[in-house]
């Protein structure tokens, strides 16, 4: 049989959702952009994977050669930098509502696991960057008494 | 607080048993690149809105004027309904429930969703291959007809699974193109392929030479609505569509 549910519960499921809906609101303000105008710069759209071997990371890279492409990795950071075939310009951009070319593409970012970077391997294929780092294990047999 | 999802229609839409093409954002985007490349194409106009106090506090500033991102377009005997934000993933029932009983209301004669399948492997894929699946048996002739291979097994999440299977209920012939895509990148290719498998369907001639040759552009101009729309596959669990389901029998 359903329970009515009391007026409390009703006012704290209320305040609940009233509370989600701002913390939603506000992370959208809590974020920065993902373009820096100075530099003509988009921070590119990234995804880490974790195995249990190696991260891999791949970034979207449109307009970019392979060759214009820098990698830059220590053991725990990652940093992507890449120039544009063709600068791409905007009449209006965003808030900012003036002329803005962008020619670039710049991300830094956290591992999230300690990597070996000199064994790192990538390839650049569709505008897909895709770097497979391999992790640094410490194997330890484990004797059984 | 109402908790109302309404149409609002700024013209009064007369078409007679109307396809209703769906185009909001998903896999690879390819719904939503899809759907503006068919509006530019089909030289379809803003007929409508969708709004509801439920939906994030969002509105479109385009050429000056404000608009809904919610949208409804129409020409002929298509409608189309598209949306710059991701659907609030607390409301994809009620949001399916409302689109097919609009559509019901316009005596539609079927819905198209247009979409994207991930695959792990996408920039092996020169050109990617767009797989349907249909709600009864008139959407599946449709899609035998057209020659467009049917998925058998798989998994849906997300607005378009609500959608099929509230169709299924209200005996709406619906099919939904998936095309091969980046799950969280935007793929013009991937929609490209949708869209010709979605002229098939639909008895169309629409050139796709466009929307490849501005593939670059449009992944630069994508890239902040993939953001928000795959923080919001994440929440529903869309990597689900990578499973195979455990039905047997």
């Amino acid at each position: 049989m359903l329970r009515r549910r009391s007026l409390i519960e009703l006012l704290d499921e209320m305040q609940k959702r009233i509370e989600d809906s701002f913390e939603e609101f506000f992370e959208m303000f809590r974020e920065r952009p993902s373009w820096d105008i100075s530099r003509g710069c988009f921070e590119p759209l990234t995804d880490v994977i974790e195995t249990q071997n190696e991260v891999i990371v791949t970034a979207d890279l449109p307009n970019v050669a392979k060759e214009n492409i820098k990698i830059h990795s220590t053991e725990d950071t990652l940093e992507i930098e890449a120039t544009m075939r063709r600068g791409i310009r905007f009449e209006r951009w965003g808030t900012i509502q003036r002329e803005v070319e962008f020619c670039a593409f710049h991300k830094s970012m956290k591992l999230p696991a300690k990597v070996e970077p000199e064994k790192a391997k990538a390839k650049f294929k569709m505008g897909i960057l895709e770097i497979h780092i391999p992790k640094q294990v410490k194997r330890i047999s484990v004797k059984i008494e | 607080m109402s908790e109302e999802i309404s149409f609002v229609e700024e013209e009064i839409i007369k078409k007679d048993t109307p396809a209703i093409i769906l185009g909001l954002p998903d896999v690879g985007l390819v719904g939503i690149i899809s759907a503006e490349h068919l509006v530019h194409a089909l030289k379809m106009n803003k007929i409508g809105y969708i709004e509801s106090d439920l939906f994030p506090p969002v509105t479109i500033l385009h050429k000056g004027e404000i608009h809904s991102p919610f949208r409804i377009y129409g020409n002929g005997g298509f409608l189309l309904i598209t949306s710059e934000i991701p659907i609030p993933p607390d409301i994809l029932h009620q949001f399916a429930r409302t689109v097919v009983k609009w559509a019901k209301s316009k005596n539609a004669r079927m819905i198209l969703a247009l979409g994207g399948t991930p695959v792990p492997n996408r920039e092996d894929i020169e050109n990617p291959k767009v797989y349907a699946t249909g709600s009864d048996e008139r959407a599946m002739g449709i899609i035998k007809e057209s020659a467009i291979e049917k998925i058998e097994e798989g998994v849906i999440v997300g607005a378009y699974a609500t959608i099929m299977w509230e169709c299924k209920k209200e005996r709406i012939p619906a099919i939904f193109l998936m095309a091969q895509a980046f799950h969280g990148y935007p793929d013009p290719g991937a929609a490209a392929s949708a869209v010709t498998a979605a002229s098939k369907i639909l008895d169309l001639k629409v050139d796709v030479k466009e929307l490849l040759e501005k593939a670059d552009e449009i992944r630069l101009k994508m890239r902040d609505l993939m953001k928000q729309t795959d923080k919001t596959m994440r929440t529903i669990g869309k990597a689900r569509e990578y499973e195979i389901p455990p039905m047997y029998g």
